[in-house]
């Protein structure tokens, strides 16, 4: 009883932390020709002499 | 649309795209934009000049404003003036890049966010914690609620497929006063360079009450060219104003309401036999202070006329409303139906709430 009580406790804790993953995922996902940090940016910037596009995304 | 439109990957190969998921350290001051828009982007060189922003939304949808061709019309425009910018700092007499505060500001230095916020800092949250610290410091001002006028708001439609180009202008405005007429492209209000609505938008947000607004326009000729014109905006009242009720920051405005309520729907107000279009804001609570205990308010009141306006509104829109064309000290009158009973209140719209009751 107490080992299935245990073992559902394990599947609920591990269910928890992959409902979690994707969020976490969809947060730090780098997406592909984006860059996501400033300094990156301005220095690409200055390197090719284009124009910066930036995108404020908000996700709620 | 940014990411999967081909036209706009096309142009987006022209540029070096970044991508701000969160608002922690960014500097709010030269990244100016509508905090309770979920989406918004600059066009900027390497050293951070903003050439233009392109965002921003209206009460009714959020992408009501947005638009492929405006986006790409604002792209295209930003490539020709970035690859002309070896000419200085003004072409044709006009600045290249909008202005920007020399000094720096992040979501941080707003006292109560940096106490109480943990995480994530959400674009609409610094909105709110301003408001708060601005009612926390007894500055708050209702002039703060309206900062992103609509163009309409002087009289300038511009065409959804361009951004700044007039589409017509409204009679009687004072966009129609200055002499401006369809077909001209705002390319300047005030110090700011114009390139988007957005920008139109943003520059008449700063435009100092009561002082005329200068405006730059490019209007076609018969020969084929356009030429520069300058004119002058003078609009009066408060003209600012907009629809606010779709803002998530309203949930923050300083003010104690001290109700509850929500909107009859058409069903509801058929049951009671009222018109289709009636007013009928429902009191689900109230608490005795704020603005419910100055009108004296009770649970299951049904609001149906707000100073003599009876027209239907969600509550959103109603407490936008209220905002809109009351000041703290304005007395207040509601029409109420109170079982069959009609009955009139009247009470001081109350002073701006100066204790931080909550934070986002």
């Amino acid at each position: 009883m107490n080992l299935l009580m245990r073992q559902n406790r394990s599947a609920l804790a591990a269910g928890f932390v992959l409902m979690l993953v994707p969020a976490a995922l969809s947060a730090q996902t780098t997406v592909p020709g984006w860059h996501k940090s400033l300094k990156d940016a301005t220095r690409r910037s200055a390197e090719t002499g284009k124009p910066i596009f930036l995108v404020f995304r908000c996700v709620r | 649309m940014a990411q999967d439109d081909p036209d706009i990957q096309r142009m987006r190969a022209r540029f070096v795209c970044l991508r701000i998921t969160q608002m922690n350290r960014v500097d709010i001051r030269r990244f100016e934009f509508d905090f309770d828009t979920t989406w918004s982007s600059f066009f900027l060189d390497e050293k951070l000049n903003v050439y233009s922003r392109y965002g921003g939304r209206d009460e009714t949808a959020p992408e009501a404003r947005l638009n492929k061709e405006s986006l790409l019309q604002t792209m295209r425009e930003v490539l020709d003036v970035h690859a002309r910018r070896s000419e200085g700092s003004r072409q044709n007499g006009e600045p290249v890049v909008q202005p920007v505060p020399p000094e720096t500001s992040t979501p941080e230095d707003i006292p109560l966010l940096a106490k109480n916020h943990r995480g994530c800092v959400h674009c609409h949250q610094i909105r709110e914690y301003r408001y708060l610290q601005w009612g926390r410091d007894n500055k708050f001002d209702r002039r703060k609620l309206f900062t992103w006028p609509l163009p309409e708001n002087v009289g300038l439609k511009f065409e959804r497929g361009h951004g700044h180009r007039l589409e017509s202008v409204i009679k009687d405005s004072p966009a129609e006063q200055a002499g401006l007429r369809s077909g001209d492209v705002v390319t300047r209000i005030d110090d700011v360079p114009t390139r988007s609505e957005s920008d139109v938008r943003w520059a008449l947000g700063h435009a100092e009450d009561g002082k005329p607004i200068r405006v730059s326009v490019e209007r076609p000729q018969a020969n084929g060219k356009s030429k520069n014109i300058r004119l002058v905006l003078r609009p009066e009242g408060d003209w600012k104003q907009t629809q606010i009720g779709w803002r998530k920051s309203m949930r923050s405005v300083p003010l104690s309401w001290g109700f509850r309520a929500y909107p009859l729907l058409r069903t509801q107000l058929k049951e009671l036999e009222l018109p289709p279009d009636q007013l009928a804001i429902r009191v689900i609570s109230v608490r005795p202070f704020g603005l419910s205990g100055a009108l004296g308010l009770h649970k299951r009141d049904l609001i149906i006329s707000l100073d003599g306006a009876s027209r239907w509104r969600d509550f959103d829109e109603f407490k936008s409303d209220m905002l809109r064309r009351y000041r703290p000290g304005d007395k207040v009158r509601l029409t109420v139906l109170r079982g069959s009973e009609k009955k009139e209140f009247q009470g001081k719209f109350p002073d701006w709430h100066t204790d931080a009751t909550s934070v986002p």
